[in-house]
């Protein structure tokens, strides 16, 4: 063990000064070049650990891991390993400390806020081999997953129990649960039922050092709530090997609306109204026109044509009394502008309604060459304002923004629509999203809800938090991972140093 | 990012539906991997060499990602612009490339497999063949099906004796290369199946493999060979329907606009892709009866999809409903019923190590839902499916449903 007394995060080395990390710092990072010569004996001993199937050191293999869901930003990985076990999570992590070599978590790479991107030479360790289900207790309610085990599959894998997995990201059917923890990732049905931190019971974590420590809350256990800072700390504290997570038994009865509104603003007033009136959605969505116009496009849902905004409204809960308070929402939506509210047909719509929704992002793509998803959150009231906010942005950067929301809590997802090809236009986007988050947190909001900081929105830190918040938060990360090995240059703005990030490549044609 | 199609968003709801990916965990390995090397590739970021030809060959081609992506991506059209080259690179697929051509162009060579993969078995080495590429997937004793001992017969021809005195719909098989070889009682029940329900089945002269394995294995000109003699020879002919019972097969006859767009025989082509009926969906659209006895299974029948039928043609309740019927009740699904068995064509060949560990996760499903038999509209799924069980030591039948249904009609016959 070497170096892990916590010091202030500006006395210490960013990395510590070993003779390989010295030549590895010299090594180039860019796309083609071949691991570096002195690398051999720590790959080598790496290979030994996890196999020739735990190993990604090819050119053309390394390159595709050089971003995610956020594709503003880019750098190849050095090197991506790919454990199939806690035990080999640790060792590799424990060669790679001995070698003072910095290193970062992925899941599956849907994060949207470049959180997994590889700064200053970091080794990628992927989780996309970890993906037992160790173990399901049906009786406690709980599940031992491994941290690559895709979301949706733990809800899959206890259907049949009448149980499933309370979390639900737009992405679930390929986000994983590391990823998950990682981000304090919610979706749809956060609104009633809480995001990641509310459902995760304990996690297996391998510290920046190569040890392997449990964190549980399960029963009230006495001293401080590790799990919850754990949770959300975007693979900078740790990799995350396993979690036990909370399941909940599927409500009784679910029935879902769609209100269709003349616009925007109409929506987030109807919005206001339902949750003034005591009732508290499972989930509460809402979509603009343009999104509308690309699921539409993808799903051929059937959403009237001209339609400003739609409203997902979803009750669950015992069968009776569900009717009475569909009929609530359907009188609150009415009264606040709805030409329209209908209740889902059946299961087969209701799906189909879902898959409308959770895919939109995704959806944009038919209506542009590439977007990038802004996240921030506004306290629910003053919905109207950031959405005005919103369109006086787009118009004044000539940029078309779709608006996805989950309304409920005030988390807004503009979706910035773009097209790397023209010129200038990647950095009026950067500059709208910079413009429409800082107006969230000048209406009292936040400039993320579920995406993270990761590099995106790291110069936006200060503008949150006090200069001592941030120096307490420096001082966790410190006491975790002292050399700052684990996943460098992310979240806190002053650790942004040696950045070697390249900008996206002009497109070519097709 | 750009390409044939919409755009890629890197959104990454692909991944877990790529079977390569599940089971290897390299993004290279993945739909959004092999989009970004080929952009890669044409964008001269990356070298076509032999790491980038691995991780495109490595595709299965089950368009599962396309089924998945929210995009409209179409990941199909951009691979296929790659065969050829890719043909070109790895010897491997050289090496198949000769063996797709002889499966096409002589029928002496898949007979001659089958008999050699049926001696191998009756002399008790049918666990060793198993596990020789090629040879492996040859059904043998594959449980439920009986060797072929008609080589050379086509099995068209021996069984007219339910031919429909008025027929609602006149139809031609497409007997198939391979298929028909292998899995020969597939196509007699088919034509059991159509006649029994009043559809008249005509033989055409000079149908062709339908040029779907040529393609796959880059020989793109091969491929339009076959398929222009295919639409002169069908498209022209005095029939209603082209009904073929390997989804591959249908697949490749719907997309024959594409494939001899701007070729002479164009025209005929989109005709004889819009007379294309897999033989579950021809039955289900024009109506077919219920047998009098449904077949009584112990146990469970599972229900696969295959890959060219849910993700190529977006067809999925139309073999369920054969099934449902030929039962008695609704089959359960298999489980992971979006994800690929591994079979895919080559695929057995070039990758023999990955295939097998994709099909093993079908005999680990098939224990799990304790299934008696497993049904799957599509010969080459029934063949790895087949091998898969057959390793796991599993009981478990392999069946098309269209067999399902004719073993029902013919039990109902004998009430016994
Ligand atoms: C179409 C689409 C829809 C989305 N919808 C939602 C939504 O509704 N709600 C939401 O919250 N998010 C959403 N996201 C964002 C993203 O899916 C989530 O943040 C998700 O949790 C990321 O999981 P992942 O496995 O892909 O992680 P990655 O993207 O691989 O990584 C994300 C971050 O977590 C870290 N990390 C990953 N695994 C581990 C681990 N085992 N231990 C420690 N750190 C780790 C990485 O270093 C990185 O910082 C969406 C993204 C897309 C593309
Ligand atoms: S076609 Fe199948 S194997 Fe190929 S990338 Fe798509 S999902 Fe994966
Ligand atoms: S789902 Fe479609 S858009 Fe998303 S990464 Fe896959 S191919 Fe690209």
């Amino acid at each position: 063990m070497q170096d892990n007394s916590p010091r202030s995060f500006a006395e210490r080395p960013v990395v510590a000064p070993a003779t390989t990390q010295d030549a590895l710092q010299a090594a180039p990072h860019l796309a083609t070049a071949p691991p570096a010569g002195s690398d051999r004996r720590v790959v080598d001993a790496i290979r030994e650990i996890v196999g020739p199937r735990g190993i990604v050191d090819g050119a053309s293999a390394r390159k595709v891991y050089e971003c995610d869901g956020y594709t503003l930003e880019k750098s190849v990985p050095r090197l991506v390993v790919l454990p199939a076990t806690t035990e080999e999570t640790s060792r590799v992590v424990s060669v790679l400390a001995g070698a003072g070599i910095p290193f970062v978590p992925r899941g599956a790479g849907t994060g949207v806020s470049g959180g997994c991107l590889p700064l200053q030479s970091a080794v990628m360790i992927g989780t996309s081999r970890l993906r037992r289900i160790r173990s399901i207790d049906v009786e406690a309610r709980t599940a031992e997953v491994e941290a690559g085990v895709v979301n949706l599959e733990v809800s899959r894998a206890v259907d049949a129990h009448g149980l499933y997995y309370a979390p639900d990201p737009s992405s679930q059917s390929a986000c994983s649960i590391g990823g998950n923890v990682a981000e304090n990732s919610g979706g749809p049905h956060t609104l009633k039922y809480g995001v990641t931190v509310n459902h995760v019971l304990a996690l297996e974590v391998v510290l920046p050092d190569g040890r392997v420590i449990w964190l549980d809350r399960e029963y009230d256990a006495p001293g401080y709530d590790l799990v919850g800072i754990f949770t959300g700390s975007e693979g900078t504290l740790g990799l995350v090997t396993a979690a036990r997570v909370r399941l909940m038994r599927k409500p009784e009865s679910v029935t879902t609306l769609l209100a269709v509104f003349p616009g925007v603003a109409q929506a987030s007033r109807a919005v206001s109204a339902i949750i003034a009136a005591g009732i508290i959605p499972a989930a509460l969505e809402m979509m603009d026109a343009l999104v509308i116009e690309a699921v539409e496009a993808a799903y051929h849902f059937g959403f009237p044509a001209g339609a400003g905004a739609v409203l997902l409204i979803e009750l669950d809960g015992i069968a009776a009394g569900l009717d009475a308070l569909a009929a609530r929402v359907h009188d609150c939506c009415t009264r606040e502008g709805a030409s329209e509210v209908k209740r889902a047909a059946g299961e087969e719509e209701r799906a189909l309604l879902w898959k409308s929704r959770k895919r939109a992002f995704g959806a944009m793509g038919r209506l542009a060459p590439a977007y990038c998803t802004q996240d921030g959150v506004v306290p629910r009231s003053r919905l109207p304002e950031i959405v005005a906010k919103i369109a006086e942005v787009a118009s004044r950067y000539h940029l078309r923004i779709a608006n996805l929301m989950h309304a409920g809590d005030g988390n807004i997802h503009p979706l910035v629509l773009y097209d790397e090809d023209v010129p200038g236009e990647v950095e009026r986007v950067l500059a709208a999203g910079n413009e429409i988050l800082t107006a969230c947190i000048e209406l009292g909001g936040s400039i993320t809800g579920e995406h993270g900081i990761g590099i995106e929105k790291m110069a936006l830190m200060p503008k949150s938090f006090t200069a001592p918040t941030l120096a307490a938060m420096e001082d966790i990360r410190t006491a975790f991972n002292p050399r700052g090995l684990c996943n460098p240059g992310k979240i806190l703005p002053s650790s942004r140093t040696c950045v070697e990030v390249r900008r996206p490549r002009p497109r070519g044609g097709g | 990012m750009g390409g044939p199609g919409l755009p890629c968003v890197h959104c990454g709801l692909c991944l877990d539906t790529c079977p390569t990916y599940r089971v290897l965990g390299t993004e290279a390995d993945s739909p959004r991997g092999r989009i970004y090397i080929m952009e890669g590739i044409r964008d001269g970021e990356l070298e076509f060499d032999d790491e980038a030809a691995l991780h495109l060959s490595r595709c299965l081609g089950c368009l599962a990602c396309e089924s998945a992506c929210p995009s409209g991506v179409s990941f199909g059209r951009r691979i296929e612009e790659f065969r050829p080259r890719l043909a070109e690179r790895t010897g491997s697929t050289r090496r198949w490339q000769d063996l797709a051509r002889k499966a096409y162009t002589s029928d002496a060579l898949v007979d001659a497999g089958v008999k050699v993969a049926s001696l191998l078995d009756r002399a008790g080495l049918g666990g060793v063949r198993r596990k020789v590429p090629g040879l492996g997937l040859l059904p043998g004793s594959l449980p439920g099906s009986q060797p072929s001992s008609s080589a050379g017969v086509s099995p068209l021809r021996r069984s007219t004796s339910h031919q429909p005195l008025r027929a609602r719909a006149r139809v031609a098989v497409l007997t198939g290369c391979v298929a028909d070889r292998v899995l020969p009682d597939i196509n007699r029940d088919t034509v059991e199946v159509l006649q029994r329900n009043g559809i008249e089945v005509v033989e055409v002269a000079g149908q062709q493999c339908c040029g779907a394995l040529a393609l796959h294995a880059g020989l793109t000109s091969d491929a339009v060979e076959l398929a222009a003699a295919n639409a002169n020879a069908l498209a022209g002919s005095d029939i209603d329907f082209v009904v073929t019972t390997a989804a591959g097969c249908s697949a490749m006859l719907r997309d024959y606009a594409h494939v001899l767009a701007g070729t002479s025989a164009a025209g005929r082509g989109e005709e004889l892709a819009s007379m294309s009926r897999d033989i579950c969906e021809l039955l289900v659209e024009i109506g077919f009866d219920a047998p009098a006895r449904p077949l009584e299974a112990r146990g469970n029948v599972a229900f696969h999809d295959a890959c060219h039928l849910l993700h190529a043609q977006g067809i999925s309740s139309a073999p369920r409903r054969v099934c449902e019927v030929a039962l008695g009740r609704a089959p359960v699904d298999l489980g992971e019923n979006a994800i690929c068995c591994g079979s895919a064509g080559s695929y057995n060949i070039d990758h023999p190590v990955l295939s097998a560990e994709i099909g093993a996760r079908k005999a680990e499903l098939a224990r799990e839902r304790k299934a008696t038999v497993v049904a799957v509209a599509n010969v080459g799924c029934m063949l790895q499916i087949g091998q898969a069980v057959a390793l796991a030591g599993l009981p478990t039948l392999v069946k098309h449903p269209v067999q399902l249904l004719a073993e029902a009609y013919r039990r109902s016959d004998t009430g016994a």
